[in-house]
């Protein structure tokens, strides 16, 4: 899986391609948002329109960096979830605590709308 | 012509290269009759050819102001060409000790300057020259010279191109033969033996993926498959092999006539009790990074059962 970044002012842009799976994708997600955390950008919009794949690996992933960037406060939001990975979300009933927005801008002007204290 | 039986090997070699182009004796194309154009062009000579070079022949692949489709290798100034790299130039063949007696010099085609440029295939092979030919003695002036390596490396991509495409139609083929048995197999049983590596996970579910999607299964359906068996060899993996990549993770999977898939997989690990797998969804595991593996795949399964202690797992997915 590849991740490329994007800074729209204070919200941070990441834009995932590929398979968010256990070994493939996780990690490297992981440390990206580490590193973010690490220069203080604390609101991340994650792009899972390419995501192809997701696993419970994956959903992990999402999950432990939604709890660290909230702890900091700051917020992990979604955009474009495909199909697959809205299932996911689904089952696991993530759904009710992600903010998951049918639009990246919806999802980056969500971070104005209603600053994070 | 060649003796040395060393010589005679590498020219077996060459000549079954060119064989893998299926170039010879082919209609013409635009592709290369535009190339032997421009070559005749640039270097502004009355002839040009794109040549190949056959056990006994040379056969024009294309050709400007070249009156036959092919020659006697015997006499053909392409063979003499190929025998070494870069552009052979001869600026006066009735100078040439090599070719002054060669009945196209010493005939009505009159031949007197040559420039060929060889042709190189993928193993290094020369198979032919990419050529320009005048009938009074000149040279290629250095600019010349350049555009006949560019045109020739032109004409290499061609070729190449051509071979890749019969490379694939006779891959896309075996392909297609060994997925158009699948819709006439009553039942389908594969026993695999993955090595604990992450890395291999995707052949199988992919696999998995494609045979159903032969057997027309719902989309859906497959997305659920697919995903359970992911989680089931992640978990043997990570759990089971402790992602010690020198363990191996067994698998089989089944789709039977009746239209069920069932699914096995068993790990060397010291197993678990699943009666103990915490419940994901309690608002206390919300938000916990991990756990959710064996939930998914009793969520996207009809039927999950642990045996040996929790090392193997079955699962089965009726046809909806």
């Amino acid at each position: 899986m590849t991740v490329v970044e994007r800074r729209l002012g204070d919200v941070t842009v990441l834009d995932l391609k590929g398979r968010l799976v256990f070994d493939e994708g996780d990690n490297v997600l992981r440390d990206h948002i580490n590193r973010l955390v690490e220069q203080g950008r604390l609101n991340i919009v994650v792009n899972l329109r390419e995501v192809t794949y997701v696993d419970s690996c994956g959903i992990g992933v999402l999950v432990a960096k939604y709890v660290s960037l909230r702890r900091k406060g700051g917020d992990l939001r979604f955009a474009n979830a495909t199909p697959k990975s809205r299932r996911l979300m689904e089952i696991t009933k993530l759904v009710d605590i992600f903010r998951i927005f049918d639009s990246e801008a919806d999802a980056v002007a969500s971070f104005s709308n209603e600053p994070v204290a | 012509m060649m003796t040395h039986p060393d010589r005679q090997h590498e020219e077996a070699a060459r000549l079954e290269t060119l064989r893998k182009y299926q170039i010879l004796d082919t209609d013409p194309e635009v592709a290369f009759d535009d190339l032997a154009l421009l070559a005749s062009h640039i270097c502004a000579t009355p002839m040009a050819a794109i040549t190949l070079v056959d056990q006994d022949r040379q056969w024009f692949k294309a050709r400007v102001g070249v009156p036959v489709s092919e020659t006697p290798r015997s006499i053909s100034f392409c063979s003499h060409a190929i025998e070494q790299r870069g552009i052979f130039v001869i600026p006066d063949a009735s100078k040439d000790e090599r070719l002054r007696d060669n009945p196209q010099v010493t005939g009505d085609m009159h031949i007197r300057f040559y420039a060929g440029a060889p042709l190189i295939a993928r193993e290094g092979h020369a198979l032919g020259t990419l050529c320009v030919v005048d009938r009074r003695p000149r040279h290629l002036t250095a600019a010349q010279a350049e555009a006949l390596g560019a045109l020739q490396r032109q004409v290499e991509a061609q070729l190449e191109l051509r071979r890749r495409l019969f490379e694939l139609r006779a891959a896309n083929s075996s392909i297609q033969k060994l997925g158009g048995m699948m819709p006439f197999c009553s039942t389908c049983e594969f026993t695999m033996t993955i090595p604990a590596d992450p890395a291999a996970i995707p052949a199988v579910t992919e696999g998995v993926n494609a045979m159903l999607t032969q057997k027309h299964w719902p989309e859906e359906q497959i997305m659920s498959i697919e995903l359970a068996l992911q989680e089931a060899i992640a978990n043997g993996i990570r759990h089971g092999c402790g992602g010690d990549s020198s363990k191996q993770v067994q698998c089989t999977v089944n789709i039977t006539a009746a239209g069920e898939v069932i699914i096995t997989v068993r790990d060397p690990g010291t197993g678990f009790d699943p009666s103990c797998v915490a419940n994901p969804l309690e608002p206390e595991n919300m938000l916990k990074p991990s756990g959710r593996g064996i939930f998914l795949i009793n969520g996207l399964m009809d039927d999950v059962q642990f045996a040996d202690g929790g090392r193997e797992l079955q699962m089965k997915k009726r046809r909806s």
